[in-house]
């Protein structure tokens, strides 16, 4: 069997290369079912353009010769054993003029149709099909018409398209594969990276916070005066308070709270004691806590209160 | 056998390839795909909150205008015994009190501030007696601790029942010391 080099069709290529989409287009959305046009073999050789997007040529009985066998199946690999026995079966002579089409029968399981035809024929037919721009034809023998046969080139044509979309599919499949992988990679030194700032800053902003929860801790602390409550303070105060309240008076009791000094005592003249204190302490309120009362020996027993100044 | 299979393996063939191409893209870009995701996630999630944290850093500093405070505060660690300085405290105020001329008539731990923000106090009631000299002789002793303690509360007034005033005084003290995890 002779081997029919497909090229690509010369002519004009645009015109090609857009009939070739649309007949892929049309493969996609189901628009491809159009049954092709049948054309004998010489008016198909006469044509100048092309009759149809598919075409299939009718081969007179001088042109063909169809053989039916009972195979155990219509395989692609019976129908390449049967297409080689009957090449062997024939003389060598015609073997080299001859080329042999094989198809499965559709309506009988196992039958194998096969057709002779001349090389020379089948050259000059697919020659004409890629000058008018057919990429697919078919032959059928006159008194067989229903049954079709793929030509050479369509049938080569049809396997290097399904090994080229299956190189594609795998090379689209390992091309992202590899893509996301890379993508991923990328994305996980990226996110490292991110996570490293995101930490040195997390510790940054734990240390403001530490440093704000302490300056709130210590106004909290403030507002308590601590520097007031200390011994040193306290011992400052009762010296100060001894100091201003006049000679003639005594304490009996003083007690202090947070800021406030309740002092109790007696006196001559209660009302001395709070002039003099109010005079000692002029940030702070000075008031009598209870009613100034007369003891038997003749003095006031007082109870002054000092607060802070409620501002 | 294998001939009977192969009209089958032909019709099937071209849907075996592309469930081999289904099975392909399962095990190789599903895995990929979700490992992206995961990455992606990651990524926003480590930049969103860098830039949450950044926008409070810029945020500007509080002054630190009650460092003079810590003074009063005794750092302790988060994971600190507060009983083992609370006994040590209360260890120098018996000797304190000891030392000088006044007898103890009360110390007990009590809990009444409790804490403000982060900063805890331990308060104890102190109660003796002695002259006026000894009384305030314990107030100015309480300087030499080395932990600051505060008086809260003080209160000072002759011993013994109302109508029988002794000569000793009674000096009856509330006792705090603020401790806090501070630098």
């Amino acid at each position: 069997m002779s081997v029919i080099p497909v090229i690509w069709p010369d002519g004009n290529l645009m015109d090609r290369i857009v009939a070739a989409i649309f007949t892929r287009v049309g493969r996609i959305t189901g628009r491809s079912g159009e049954a092709p046009i049948s054309i004998a073999h010489e008016d198909f050789l006469a044509a100048d353009t092309r009759p149809a997007p598919r075409v299939n040529i009718v081969l007179s009985r001088r042109d063909a010769f169809v053989q039916q066998f009972n195979g155990r199946s219509a395989s692609a690999g019976d129908l390449r054993k049967i297409v080689a026995n009957e090449a062997n079966r024939l003389s060598p002579v015609l073997n080299q003029d001859m080329v042999l089409l094989a198809r499965g029968a559709e309506d009988a399981p196992g039958q194998v149709d096969l057709v002779h035809v001349r090389t020379a024929d089948m050259e000059a037919i697919e020659t004409k099909a890629r000058d008018l721009g057919l990429a697919s034809i078919s032959v059928s023998p006159d008194d067989a018409p229903h049954l079709v046969f793929a030509s050479p080139s369509a049938l080569s044509q049809t396997h290097r398209e399904r090994r080229l979309w299956t190189f594609a599919l795998l090379a689209m499949v390992a091309g992202m594969t590899l893509a996301l992988a890379g993508l991923g990679h990328g994305l996980s030194a990226a996110a490292g990276l991110a996570e490293a700032r995101e930490a040195v800053l997390r510790a940054d902003l734990l240390e403001r916070r530490e440093a704000e929860r302490e300056i709130g801790a210590l106004g909290a602390l403030a507002a308590l005066k601590p520097e007031n409550r200390t011994s040193a303070a306290r011992l400052e105060m009762l010296a100060r308070l001894n100091r201003e309240t006049p000679q003639a008076a005594w304490w009996t009791s003083i007690e202090i709270s947070g800021s406030d000094i309740r002092l109790t005592g007696l006196t001559d003249n209660a009302a001395s004691i709070l002039t003099a204190l109010t005079a000692a302490f002029p940030d702070q309120s000075v008031r009598f806590d209870e009613t100034v009362s007369d003891t038997p020996d003749g003095k006031q027993k007082f109870v002054i209160l000092v607060t802070e100044r409620n501002t | 056998m294998i001939g009977m299979l192969r009209p089958l393996l032909r019709r099937l063939e071209g849907w075996v390839v592309l469930a081999g191409f289904a099975l392909a893209i399962y095990l190789l870009i599903a895995p990929r795909v979700s490992d992206v995701h995961d990455e992606w996630t990651r990524f926003r999630g480590a930049e969103s909150l860098a830039l949450s944290h950044a926008e409070k850093l810029a945020r500007p500093v509080p002054p630190d205008k009650f460092a003079g405070y810590r003074t009063f505060v005794v750092p302790v660690g988060p994971d600190a015994n507060p009983t083992v300085l609370a006994s040590t405290v209360q260890s120098a105020l018996i000797e304190l009190v000891r030392a000088r001329k006044a007898r103890l008539v009360d110390l007990r731990e009590t809990g009444a501030i409790g804490s403000i923000n982060s900063l805890s106090a331990i308060t104890w009631h102190l109660e003796i007696e002695g002259d006026v000299e000894a009384a305030l002789d314990v107030i100015r002793a309480l300087e030499d601790l080395p932990q600051p303690v505060l008086i809260d509360e003080l209160d000072l007034k002759p011993a013994g029942r109302a109508g029988e005033p002794d000569r000793n005084m009674r000096l009856t003290m509330s006792l705090t010391l603020w401790t806090g995890d501070i630098k």
